[in-house]
């Protein structure tokens, strides 16, 4: 019974794929009249193609180094010439500037702009990108706790800028909590190197964990001090400041320049020149805020020690601290550039 | 499909037997990597140094020095009663940890952050005369320096609580008097400050809540509860199957508890921190003895370090007629002489290879 069946199924298959075929084979012929081809008409590609004509980028202001280099190669990686500017004239001549604190009176002269700003007001009324050192020293002495090896109370040497300072008041703070124990205090000056040398002299190996050094110079002179003095234990200095030189630092002898507290400029730069592109091609992008955050030197020694040729500290934890929010005009001009290539 | 199934719950039962979770500590470590560093205690000098890896992998690396007093080395001639009570030499394993504690077997006598290095030896703090910050003694302050414990090393608070929180279970800990002298060096290590001082600053060393302490069920009848961490140690009372515990120190061979009542040491073989489920058993296998664990199977190759008798073990590859036993002891795997090695109440540990 089960044999009928099949074979009754599988003969009405057929039969109606051959109908099918039966069908298509009867169909009308139609004659299509040969004409001449019009000329195509030019589909437009990369800039022409989002913005309907070549645009240009400028940037003004006084760029980091770190948010420089990252702005070049954003723009580039999107094809789009990238400019910085000496004046604001030449500035306001690109089809958009990217401006890094601005003075207010010189803003309407820029129809189209992205403004980066310590300045929430001012960030908030032009739509711009926000960067804030709040919570930096206590970001840096948090690093200084929390630094390998440490324990509370952590013993250290603290250099401050002046008696006012709020990380020398931090400082104390922290030591009538018991978390941290003064090992000496030195202040800037003339005689802070041989200060802190001689200071150094006197402790022991394994007597210290660190050094707090309030702003870059500073922090620069004790990783200085600490390479001459070739102790050979475990001191480290942790700054509130995260620069180009403290990074080159913690690449050179990670054991020394044990941690950094910033913001990401090389995330801010690569921020700056997609938003210009959004607004240029008329897209709305999320927009960040950037905060400070800790870069340990662990981390900048192992990102370094498996690095690509050409890749900078910057840029490595710029790709380790997440995809930054990007529109569809920059994800095409990107593929298309690297299509080009 | 039945079978299946009885199978198959048979199994998970079985590795739940088989594999307890090892935790020697409730308050959070800072550490976690047993060969971060490695600790040298200098009875000669009477200081600790703690070395972590340079680039090079070496331990070159100073982290720490610490002033101690370690066991006492002689008998004192003046007191017929005293007795040397030397730290035993030898590259030891950190265990146990407790953050303040009794003196199990002396009365009034505390001490804080407690770091077990081998049986009843252990960093810990000068003493103080309660479980209260407010009593610090000043005899053990002024003595740093110099040896005269029972075999425990004391140190300044704030050492004892770097030994505490960053040299976890496993760390190398390497006892050594043959170091050269370097009075200099022991020197600069003991604080300028006076008693007074040192107790005020003492007090006020921050720290985070401690953590609840564990809970274990005794699993034998008649377990004992002893005044100190060796089957010698005076019974303080003996405990039914099934006597609740609150755990003090969580280590192997011996664990520290209280019933509510009295402080002492059990074996950790004798209770189980999940109730109803058996963490051990009594025909396991143990180390009759204390032994070197040797890099190879023959005794000229490396002594890696010691394993202290009663150590439940955990056997990789059974003896091949070289008298040797392949064993992991905390994240080393070395060989043991197989004649140490015996049957009795075992914890059963999971092979974790590091």
């Amino acid at each position: 019974m089960r044999k009928v069946s099949f074979t009754l199924i599988f003969v009405l298959c057929a039969l109606l794929l051959l109908a099918g075929c039966t069908a298509e084979s009867t169909s009308t012929d139609v004659t299509v009249q040969e004409s001449e081809a019009p000329e195509p008409t030019p589909v437009p590609k990369g800039m022409q193609k989002v913005f309907g004509r070549d645009v240009t980028l400028a940037a003004l202001g006084e760029f980091p180094e770190g948010m420089k280099t990252a702005m070049l190669a954003e723009a580039e990686a999107c094809g789009i010439p990238l400019n910085f500017a000496d004046t604001a004239e030449e500035a306001a001549a690109a089809d958009l500037a990217i401006l890094l604190d601005p003075e207010e009176a010189m803003l309407p002269q820029f129809p189209q702009k992205v403004v980066i700003s310590a300045d929430a007001n001012l960030a908030a009324r032009t739509d711009g990108i926000f960067l804030t050192q709040e919570g930096t020293v206590e970001l840096a002495f948090d690093a200084l706790m929390n630094y390998s090896g440490h324990e509370a109370p952590v013993r250290v040497i603290g250099i401050f800028t002046d008696e006012n300072s709020p990380a020398f008041a931090q400082y104390n703070t922290m030591i009538a909590e018991g978390k941290l124990q003064s090992r000496g205090v030195i202040f800037a000056g003339e005689t802070c190197k041989e200060e802190l040398s001689a200071r150094l002299d006197e402790i022991v190996p394994g007597l210290l964990d660190s050094i707090y050094a309030e702003e870059e110079t500073l922090a620069l002179l004790a990783y200085d001090v600490l390479k001459e003095a070739q102790r050979g234990d475990a001191v480290e200095v942790i700054a509130p400041v995260l620069s180009d030189a403290i990074l080159a630092a913690m690449k050179e002898e990670h054991f020394l320049m044990g941690a950094g507290v910033g913001i990401d400029v090389h995330s801010v730069g690569i921020f700056a020149v997609r938003k210009a592109i959004s607004t240029l091609a008329g897209e709305s992008v999320e927009n960040l805020s950037f905060t400070p955050g800790t870069v340990f030197s662990d981390t900048v020694y192992s990102l370094m020690k498996d690095a690509a040729e050409g890749e900078t500290i910057a840029s490595l934890l710029s790709k380790q601290s997440g995809e930054l929010p990007f529109g569809d005009a920059v994800l095409y001009l990107r593929e298309y550039t690297e299509n080009q290539k | 499909m039945k079978k299946r199934l009885i199978f198959l719950l048979t199994c998970i039962l079985l590795a739940a037997f088989l594999f307890p979770a090892t935790a020697f500590a409730r308050d959070e470590l800072k550490n976690t990597d047993p060969d971060k560093y490695y600790i040298v205690l200098d009875t000669k000098n009477q200081f600790i140094t703690v070395y972590e890896r340079d680039d090079m992998g070496e331990y070159t690396r100073i982290v720490r020095r610490m002033i101690c007093t370690t066991g006492r080395k002689e008998a004192d001639p003046l007191d017929p009663e005293s007795v040397a009570s030397p730290t035993p030499n030898g590259t030891w394993k950190i265990g146990a940890r407790e953050r303040f504690g009794k003196f199990a077997s002396f009365q009034g006598e505390y001490a804080r952050y407690w770091t077990q290095i081998v049986d009843g030896v252990y960093f810990h703090s000068i003493m103080f005369g309660k479980r209260d910050i407010g009593t610090l003694k000043s005899g053990a302050f002024s003595h740093l320096g110099q040896d005269g414990s029972h075999g425990c090393v004391r140190l300044y608070i704030e050492d004892a609580k770097w030994l505490y929180y960053h040299a976890c279970p496993g760390t190398n800990v390497k006892v050594t008097g043959s170091e050269p002298s370097q009075k200099e060096i022991a020197k600069a290590l003991k604080t300028e400050m006076s008693f007074k001082e040192y107790d005020a600053f003492q007090k006020n060393i921050y720290d985070t809540e401690p953590l609840p302490d564990r809970t274990a069920w005794v699993v034998m009848d008649r377990a004992p509860l002893r005044t100190g961490n060796g089957s010698n140690d005076k019974i303080i009372r003996k405990l039914d199957e099934g006597t609740k515990l609150t755990v003090l120190q969580e280590g192997d061979p011996w664990i520290k508890a209280t019933d509510g009542e009295k402080e002492g040491y059990i074996k950790r073989a004798y209770v189980t921190y999940e109730e109803g489920v058996p963490q051990s058993r009594p025909d396991g296998r143990i180390l009759g003895s204390t032994v070197y664990l040797y890099a190879e199977a023959n005794k000229k190759s490396t002594r890696l370090c010691k394993v202290p008798h009663d150590t439940s073990i955990v056997v990789l590859e059974e003896d091949d007629g070289s008298g040797f036993t392949k064993i992991q002891y905390f994240t080393s795997v070395g060989y043991v002489e197989t004649r140490a090695i015996r049957e009795g109440w075992a914890t059963v540990y999971e092979e974790v290879l590091p």
